[in-house]
């Protein structure tokens, strides 16, 4: 306990400082640990928020990016089955191409949109990018001219060319949009593998925190031996704020790593997943009416009019859900929410932590103060 | 003990050094980078462009060049302007929006440079090395040089199966067109025809129309059809129409038919040409291509060669009009600055270098050409007898070179006139609404009258070269 009205102990016979060498030591050892459970607490915040920037990298950005390029594509590859189907059954003519077609084209820009907003294309990505959005315009206009044609004359081979372009430039933006994906894929697998979120990086804090502790030890052996305190309730409080907020640092870390990880390896794969398998259904089954099409305008024609088309293999049933019932939009949410839970972690996380290392440095220094105190008249 | 203490401070002082060090890490790179945008996505024409940037950047190692290339340059570059998040340099094939972006403002003039010696000596070079009117092409219809030629080519040639056909038979368009009729007659196909290029499927028709134009009306005609001044449905616009109808939508005219014609890529319209048997005989253009899957190659020369456009009668008959000059129907890419920075001064004076202008005729030789007069003669005299050799003496001769008129046009005109393509070629029956169409659409298209500078001023090259009647000049609405 301490006895902050006690006189100054005589030195011990094995340990023959003077006075103001015990105050220098005190004063030192007050600045060692104050500063150390300072920057154990800051060293666990740094490596909180470069995990936490890790985490909003990975599941905030990244991993989203890749998903809206997964949905333009499907949403892309669904137009173009809702599109030629509508030539190919005629149903153009008169209903012209239909809600799920404009619904489609608004989702491909939706999705473009935030892609964008979610900036981690990089140079090569942003060019593929905008051309996508300059395609999917041009690709839009030729289909809705491929719709005019046919209307004004009645006749798919009328209707065909147009068709035609925009089943080229629907190609080019799948092209493009491979390159977005494979480019996602990649940037994700990398900022994945970073340090910050493999745990590794908690020796930052961890080791100066067994350091910390050591001079703990030193400090309590010194008040025993010096002053003759068994133990210290400041100091005690003090090796369990700053064990505590390492302790809720280091959980916590590893609690938002795991809420990360399920959610990507969880959801997120079987979203992107779900959303693959969609369009290519949807990509199957236009290539299937499109042949169809062409070979309804030009029977006789060899080489199928120049176009290169050749009998597609039979392929499963396009649109609706896959095996299960599920949407890539559950999977979607799930990850989404994954992804919340790993970032509240986060955000808890430094509260804690600044708090418990700054009532750590306060009992410290409140451990120390009274026997400093002591030697206020003495020589430094 | 105090050792200890004082080992454990410097380690705990390191370890904070470490932490904050760990969130400072990287920093400014002097390295200048900049950002072309382009239209050669792949093949012969980007690796030709990157061969020019990796000649300048060998030349100026403290600069990156990187050539971003988009099929959809015109929305891409569109986009970025409205954006404020433009290219440093980009590459348009169409002096439309070259003009329109100068008249923007968002250009930088080749006289403007901050480096004043740089930008003086890049002109000085356009005025020496290249044609007038290559360098007024650059001016965009201002008083400022905004632009530099990085590659021209040649549109006036037809090419021609060597082993089936004689170049003298097809040297006047009387015997290209008895050469085509008689092929049809025994069956075979003459043209090789194909117009798929989106989002500007029509162009290859256009190029036709626009030659025959120049070569049946003369150089004021074209320039004045370009302007807006000459309607569509004018005698001369409305006969080459016709003229090409003849030689394209007859039965069997072409290869696969009008509807292969529509459906077929640019690219791939000539690879019947190179075929046993070949499926057609003769292609139209600036350049035919093999298919490069084929199994080997066709030698130019001959498997294979070009005569010019010939020239056709007159719409009219002429009083004794004198024989008129060559002309060729050409294009270009064009390279403007839409950000100034040293770098980009630099690249834009060395794409205008004798240096760089030989580049990319080494690396397509019989496809792409240089604007610059001192490079494309040097070629001529290199190689004479060669195909490339040949159409580099077509460029470096006193000839009128045209510039291509739909891509001289405004933009709403020329997809209007693509457009009028496929339509004609779906329905050639449809040519009088269709010239009618077109002339609503130029209407539109030209609110105030323009004098573009598609062929040279006062061109000698007018085989029926009366200045367009009232009657048949657009009057704008």
């Amino acid at each position: 306990m301490t006895a902050s009205g006690a006189p100054a102990p005589e030195p011990v016979a094995d340990e023959p400082a003077t006075p103001s060498m015990t105050a220098r030591t005190l004063r030192r050892l007050r600045a060692a640990l104050v500063t150390g459970s300072l920057l154990t607490g800051a060293l666990c915040l740094l490596v909180s928020g470069r995990a936490h920037s890790g985490t909003d990298a990975v599941g905030g950005r990244a991993a989203p990016a890749l998903l809206r390029a997964e949905a333009a594509y499907g949403a892309l590859a669904d137009a173009q089955r809702v599109a030629v189907h509508g030539f190919l059954q005629g149903t153009v003519v008169l209903g012209g191409l239909g809600d799920q077609y404009q619904n489609d084209i608004a989702a491909i820009n939706q999705n473009l949109a935030e892609l964008a907003g979610y900036n981690v294309a990089g140079p090569a990505g942003t060019s593929d990018l905008q051309l996508v959005e300059g395609l999917v315009v041009a690709y839009n206009a030729e289909i809705e001219q491929a719709a005019a044609d046919y209307q004004q004359t009645g006749e798919l081979t009328r209707a065909l060319p147009a068709l035609w372009y925009a089943t080229l430039q629907y190609r080019e933006i799948s092209g493009a949009l491979d390159r977005l994906r494979t480019q996602g894929r990649a940037t994700l697998a990398a900022q994945r593998g970073s340090a910050w979120l493999a745990g590794t990086t908690d020796l930052l804090f961890l080791v100066p925190f067994v350091l910390v502790l050591v001079l703990f030890a030193r400090t309590q052996f010194v008040l025993r031996r010096r002053f003759r305190r068994r133990s210290s309730t400041w100091l005690t409080a003090a090796v369990l704020a700053l064990a505590a907020a390492v302790l809720w640092c280091g959980q916590s870390l590893h609690t938002s790593h795991g809420h990360l990880r399920s959610a990507l390896d969880g959801p997120f794969v079987e979203a992107v997943t779900l959303a693959q398998q969609q369009a290519g259904r949807s990509a199957a089954a236009a290539g299937e009416d499109l042949f169809a099409v062409v070979a309804q305008a030009c029977p006789a024609a060899s080489r199928s009019c120049g176009t290169g088309l050749t009998a597609p293999p039979p392929g499963p049933a396009a649109g609706g859900t896959a095996e299960g019932g599920r949407r890539p939009g559950q999977a979607v949410a799930e990850f989404t929410d994954g992804v919340a839970e790993a970032d509240a972690a986060s955000s808890r996380r430094a509260a804690v932590v600044t708090l418990l290392a700054l009532a750590a440095a306060a009992a410290s220094a409140r451990a120390l103060n009274p026997r400093i105190d002591e030697y206020r008249f003495g020589g430094r | 003990m105090r050792q200890q203490r004082r080992t454990a401070l410097r380690l705990l002082l390191v370890l904070t050094l470490l932490a904050a060090s760990a969130s400072c890490l990287g920093g400014p790179s002097d390295r200048s980078v900049l950002t072309v945008l382009t239209p050669w996505t792949a093949g012969a024409e980007q690796e030709a462009f990157q061969a020019v940037i990796d000649a300048f950047e060998a030349d100026n190692p403290g600069i990156t060049v990187h050539a971003s290339p988009t099929r959809a340059l015109d929305q891409v570059l569109r986009a970025g302007v409205q954006k404020g998040e433009e290219p440093d340099l980009a590459v348009m094939a169409n002096p439309g929006a070259l003009r329109s972006y100068a008249q923007q403002q968002v250009l930088v003039p080749l006289d403007g440079f901050r480096d004043g010696a740089l930008g003086r000596g890049l002109v000085e070079l356009l005025e020496s090395d290249y044609d007038p009117q290559w360098y007024r092409l650059g001016q965009a219809g201002t008083e400022h040089p905004y632009a530099v030629v990085v590659k021209a080519s040649v549109k006036s040639l037809i090419w021609y199966d060597r082993r089936q056909l004689d170049a003298r038979s097809i040297d006047s368009w009387e015997g290209l067109v008895g050469v085509g009729r008689s092929m049809v007659r025994r069956g075979e196909t003459p043209w090789c025809l194909a117009v798929a290029d989106p989002p500007n499927s029509g162009w290859p028709g256009t190029d036709w129309i626009e030659d025959i134009l120049l070569h049946q009306s003369g150089a004021d005609a074209y320039t004045a059809w370009v302007d807006g001044r000459l309607k569509w449905t004018s005698p001369q616009v409305s006969a080459a129409w016709q003229e090409w109808g003849r030689s394209v939508t007859a039965q069997g005219a072409v290869y696969g038919g009008p509807l292969t014609a529509l459906l077929t890529s640019y690219g791939e319209g000539a690879y019947p040409l190179f075929t046993a048997p070949p499926g057609c005989h003769l292609g139209h253009g600036a350049l035919v291509t093999p298919d490069p899957a084929a199994r080997t190659g066709p030698l130019p020369g001959e498997d294979y060669d070009f005569v010019p456009f010939p020239d056709l009668g007159p719409v009219s008959a002429p009083v004794s009009a004198p024989a008129p000059a060559p002309a060729y129907e050409v294009s270009g890419d064009l390279v403007a600055m839409f950000r100034d920075s040293p770098g980009a001064e630099k690249f834009m004076a060395f794409l205008a270098s004798r240096k760089a202008q030989r580049i990319w005729p080494q690396h397509q030789p019989e496809a792409a050409f240089s604007a610059n007069r001192t490079v494309t003669q040097a070629l001529s005299r290199e190689a004479p007898g060669s195909i490339a050799g040949r159409i580099n003496g077509l460029l470096a001769s006193p000839a009128t070179l045209c510039f291509d008129a739909s891509d001289s046009m405004p933009s709403t005109m020329a997809a209007a006139f693509n457009h009028a393509v496929l339509d004609y070629l779906n329905d050639p029956a449809q040519l009088p609404a269709i010239l009618t169409g077109l002339d609503r659409a130029q209407a539109d298209a030209y609110p105030q009258p323009t004098r573009s500078s598609v062929c040279p001023a006062s061109s000698p090259s007018s085989p029926s070269s009366s200045p367009p009647s009232p009657s048949t000049a657009a009057r704008p609405r």
